[in-house]
């Protein structure tokens, strides 16, 4: 059968299939309260740094990195954005969890040394400061990264 | 690897445009397919038969959200078989196809 198939209906067919692999690419998301969640909490976690105890400190980031834990590994990978569909493996950008918790841990050492920073020039709350720059970053970094990491996974090959 | 294999039943444009999208998820809601390839209810419900009668695709209707959704997904055979379509498209277009 195939014989009787020119290569320009087969190069057809094949635009079709990447029209479709692209629609389900174009769902892949890291939801928005994902990243808004993240940036609040980090404030959060900067403000109590700053004003409260020691030991207030140290329970809030080990309840924050409990949360994050149990809600990222649904979230960060893209697959589950919608309602509506569950992106395969095969498609979603495969490193994109791997980005996101990389870019966290970043954000963290970021976020001590503009403490620091903010410390050394006499700032009254250097944890506050460097928690909301690193919190804007968040928000307005995280859909970023996402629409790269789409691109990316729509350039490579299936 | 995958083994060539020209499926006639998925080729149809389509019939091919829906087991692709279905091949690139793990199960989708039957509005997204209907929505994305602006097809109508009762027309992506007849190919969604055909393939289901193949034993290509799988339909499931689980109560979420209080109502009643409908879900599909392509079956192992039916993933297969794209693959393999796949395959066989590319053969004929040439090796200048990754």
């Amino acid at each position: 059968m195939e014989q009787h198939i020119p290569p320009s209906e087969a190069r057809a067919a094949l635009e079709v299939v990447e029209r479709s692999r692209r629609r389900v690419i174009d769902a892949v998301d890291v939801p928005s309260w994902y990243w808004w969640g993240l940036a609040l909490g980090w404030i959060a976690l900067g403000v109590i740094a700053d004003v409260g105890p020691g030991w207030l400190s140290a329970a809030a980031t080990f309840a924050f990195g409990t949360g994050h834990a149990s809600v990222a590994p649904r979230v960060i990978s893209g697959r589950h954005a919608s309602r509506d569909l569950s992106v395969h493996s095969a498609v979603a950008p495969a490193h994109l969890a791997r980005i996101v918790i990389g870019g966290l841990v970043a954000l963290g050492a970021l976020t001590v040394g503009l403490a620091l920073l903010a410390s050394a020039d006499g700032a009254d709350h250097p944890v506050t400061i460097a928690s909301v720059l690193v919190a804007v970053i968040i928000v307005l970094g995280g859909p970023l990264l996402v629409t790269h990491a789409r691109e990316q996974a729509a350039r490579s090959s299936p | 690897m995958t083994s060539a294999r020209f499926d006639e039943l998925i080729h149809p444009s389509t019939r091919l445009s829906i087991v692709a999208l279905l091949a690139a998820v793990e199960w989708v809601d039957f509005a997204f397919v209907r929505d994305e390839l602006g097809l109508s209810d009762s027309a992506l419900s007849k190919q969604l038969s055909t393939l289901e009668e193949a034993g290509y695709v799988a339909i499931e209707r689980p109560l979420t959200d209080r109502r009643r959704r409908v879900r599909a997904r392509l079956t192992p055979a039916g993933r297969k078989a794209f693959e393999g379509h796949v395959a066989a498209l590319r053969a004929i277009v040439g090796p200048a196809v990754t």
